[in-house]
């Protein structure tokens, strides 16, 4: 097993490079009849981060987050969640893991604090300590007016909130998240944000899967790329030789740039921010050359930046390779 | 093996978690009023009709088993069949209707094993199953108050039923497991009740015609045809002796001419085989609960009578299959029925199928067959329900094993057309 397939930690956090992964998968393999849903899937994720899970539609999110939930059994290759084999220690992988489904199925006739009660129990909690646990998270997911209302006239976010409280309501070592900020309001995302970072401080081995990528960008420490059912050496699609992709470009004095550009036969857009232009550039060498091209010429450029953010571009390079 | 460990704790949560949405639903109340005026209207007209029976002019014969076996029969009988109506609503999308709301799949990543998933469904659907049948506790109650209905025949019709209510319960569950289709497996929920209750009297009905043989021999032993033109004839005079309150009497005079009987044989005679398919019956639940039941103590003696008199369906279905178990036999005494016609009466021993003559009056006639009784004749030991009971509660214990089978995680295979979530 290589980390190939994980990008650098993101800038928030320094990763200690030793610490224990809490989920570890080589050679993932699930196929449903002629659909090769999860094809090869080889990665780790470590403890005390946020791991973020990245893929197209159909690329085999759910199903792997299914696998290491301890519901799908792989065809092939082996997974390690908390230190348990999903497999032969299936029972001590569900025990240890918070699994939030992308679709939250409510039972009608419950009250929000009974489905609380209810997962705490089933998790092994008796009836003091499941109710203890109900009402703190619904108050640490301000779900708390909701406490005695029936689950079903909930919102969609709020039915969101609430499935995630469902995942942590037995306090566990790992959280495997499916698309948790669909349908949270911009609010909302921020707090679930706050909450995944709490997690990983708290020492949680967080696995997210988000098609939201600026949503990702802010809280991941490590991502992981899937295309159709295979993980994806990042840093391979991300070379410099890759296609050229937009670069935004902001100097001080505006009409310097643009004099540069028409200078040097650059081909340059007007970018969102007004005195910004965009211009397209193959690969960080190209970058670089023009930096240093615009500093010899005197330019007061003071921004340089892909158009698009990390996960985003990478995300992009994805779907590249797959056309 | 993980799956089907169990334990208190988990069953409990799950149970609770069943009854809790159920006991919330409007539907489930509304069908509880339902049920309740629905049997409670039945017992009424029930009861109502064979009191009005009891008026008529019944002979003391009747009147001595009381109106209580007929209502309590019927009211037994109504209680099942409307108990495997309902039944199958208890369970039979519970399994692949949470799939389909996807909570089924949350439930199972928990700690809980497929085990107590499953038990836990059955145990909610046979506590509703149970709350059903208290409910018609008043209606048994009344039937009892009309005589000659025991407190353990309560009891144990009860529980058989009981006990087939939650068969097809585990039946529903095993199919909502196997199908992904609520309505599909909803069908065949109603499909198996419809096998076992209905299926299989008709399939043993039509068989009938396949085990008659129409050229058969019996040995008979009674009267030639000469012998017996002259005894129907003093017969005529016989029947006009009758007393100052109306009925007729034995004329000691008038014995039948049993000293003229012997044996003659029968061919091409109709013989029916049908203890080659009489068992077609034993897993209807109908027959199951109907054999089970306790007869009332003092007619043991006298089947045929009480069944005839009483009107005990229960008893009557319990004669019938007791019949269909003995095939045509080798032997007919045909002599013992000249009694009957000449005013006394032939008793058949339940227990030993063994035939005894007596007078109106119950006074014992010095009378033996030459005929061997045969054992299907009589009751005892013919009891089949039991074998109905244990096959039944093994189809539900395989429906259940499918259940918890469908619901073990991880999954290997999925349904088609199926996701876990
Ligand atoms: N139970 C199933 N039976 C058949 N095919 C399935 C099943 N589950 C998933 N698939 C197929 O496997 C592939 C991966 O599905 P999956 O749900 O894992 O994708 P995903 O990455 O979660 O997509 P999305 O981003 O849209 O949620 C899809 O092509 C899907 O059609
Ligand atoms: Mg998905």
């Amino acid at each position: 097993m290589t980390d190939n397939n994980t990008t650098q930690p993101g800038p928030q956090v320094i990763l200690d490079s030793s610490a224990t992964p809490g989920i570890k998968a080589s050679g993932l393999r699930r196929y449903f009849g002629a659909v090769r849903a999860v094809d090869g899937v080889t990665f780790s994720a470590p403890q005390g981060a946020v791991t973020a899970l990245i893929g197209p539609n159909g690329s085999g999110k759910t199903t792997l987050l299914l696998i290491l939930a301890g519901l799908l059994e792989p065809d092939s290759g082996a997974a390690e969640v908390a230190g348990h084999d999903v497999v032969n220690e299936n029972r001590e992988v569900r025990s240890a893991v918070g699994w939030m489904p992308d679709v939250f199925g409510t039972w009608d006739a419950l009250t929000c604090r009974e489905i609380l009660t209810t997962f705490g129990k089933a998790y092994g909690l008796n009836q003091e300590q499941a109710k203890s646990r109900a009402h703190d998270l619904l108050k640490y997911l301000y779900l708390s007016e909701f406490t005695n209302q029936p689950a079903r006239v909930l919102s969609r976010g709020q039915k969101q909130r609430l499935g995630l409280a469902r995942a942590l309501v037995h306090d566990p070592q790992v959280l495997l998240l499916d698309e948790p900020a669909s349908g949270l309001d911009p609010r909302s995302r921020i707090e679930l944000r706050q909450i995944l970072r709490q997690l990983a401080q708290e020492g949680k081995t967080v696995l997210v899967s988000s098609h939201v990528l600026s949503e990702l960008e802010e809280v991941y420490d490590t991502a992981v790329f899937l295309s159709q059912g295979r993980t994806v050496d990042v840093n391979r699609v991300q070379t410099p030789t890759s296609a050229e992709r937009g670069w935004r470009l902001d100097a001080l004095d505006p009409v310097s740039l643009r004099v540069f550009l028409e200078h040097s036969d650059i081909p340059f857009t007007a970018g969102p921010g007004g005195s910004e232009v965009v211009v397209q550039l193959a690969g960080y060498d190209s970058a670089i050359q023009l930096i240093k091209a615009a500093v010899a010429a005197s330019v007061p450029l003071h921004t340089v930046a892909p158009v698009s953010g990390r996960l985003e571009e990478a995300y992009l390079a994805l779907n590249e390779e797959r056309a | 093996m993980k799956t089907w460990s169990l334990s208190w704790h988990g069953l409990r949560t799950v149970t609770a978690l069943e009854l809790r949405q159920r006991v919330r639903s409007r539907r489930w109340l509304i069908a509880l009023i339902c049920w309740f005026v629905v049997i409670g209207a039945m017992t009424t007209l029930v009861i109502t009709v064979v009191g009005g029976l009891r008026r008529f002019d019944m002979p003391d014969e009747m009147s001595k088993f009381g109106t209580g076996p007929l209502a309590f029969g019927l009211i037994t009988l109504f209680v099942l069949g409307m108990g495997l109506v309902i039944a199958p609503t208890f369970t039979a999308t519970s399994i692949n209707g949470d799939r389909n709301q996807g909570t089924l799949a949350t439930l199972q990543a928990t700690r809980l094993s497929a085990m107590e998933i499953a038990l836990g469904k059955l145990a909610a659907a046979w506590l509703t199953a149970l709350a059903f049948l208290i409910t018609v506790i008043p209606f048994i109650a009344w039937s009892m108050v009309l005589g000659n209905i025991s407190f353990w025949q309560v009891l144990v019709c009860f529980l058989v039923v009981f006990a087939e209510i939650a068969v097809i319960c585990a039946v529903g569950l095993g199919w909502s497991a196997l199908l992904s289709r609520p309505a599909g497996s909803a069908v065949m929920t109603y499909l198996t009740v419809v096998f076992l209750s209905i299926i299989t009297l008709v399939v043993e009905a039509l068989s009938v015609s396949l085990v008659i043989n129409p050229h058969g021999t019996q040995q008979v032993y009674g009267l030639s045809r000469e012998d017996m033109d002259a005894y129907y004839e003093k017969l005529d005079e016989y029947y006009f002796d009758i007393d100052s309150e109306g009925y007729t009497v034995t004329n000691p005079a008038m014995e039948p001419p049993i000293d003229k009987c012997a044996w003659y044989t029968e061919t091409d005679t109709y013989t029916y085989h049908t203890d080659k398919i009489w068992w077609m019956v034993v897993p209807n639940p109908f027959v199951i609960v109907a054999d089970a039941a306790p007869l009332p103590p003092n007619v043991s003696d006298t089947m045929n009578t009480y069944v005839a008199y009483s009107g005990d369906l229960l008893a009557a279905i319990r004669v019938a299959v007791a019949g269909s178990r003995q095939a045509t036999p080798p032997q007919r005494d045909d002599c013992i029925w000249l009694y009957e016609t000449a005013g006394y009466q032939v008793i058949t021993d339940i227990d030993t199928g063994e035939q005894r003559v007596e007078t109106a009056t119950g006074q014992p006639v010095d009378y033996v067959s030459p005929v061997q009784p045969t054992r299907a004749q009589g009751m005892k030991g013919g009891d089949v329900w039991y074998w109905g009971l244990a096959s039944n509660i093994l189809l539900g214990a395989f429906f259940f094993w499918i259940a918890v089978r469908r619901l073990k995680v991880p999954y290997r295979t999925l349904a088609k057309g199926t996701r876990v979530a």
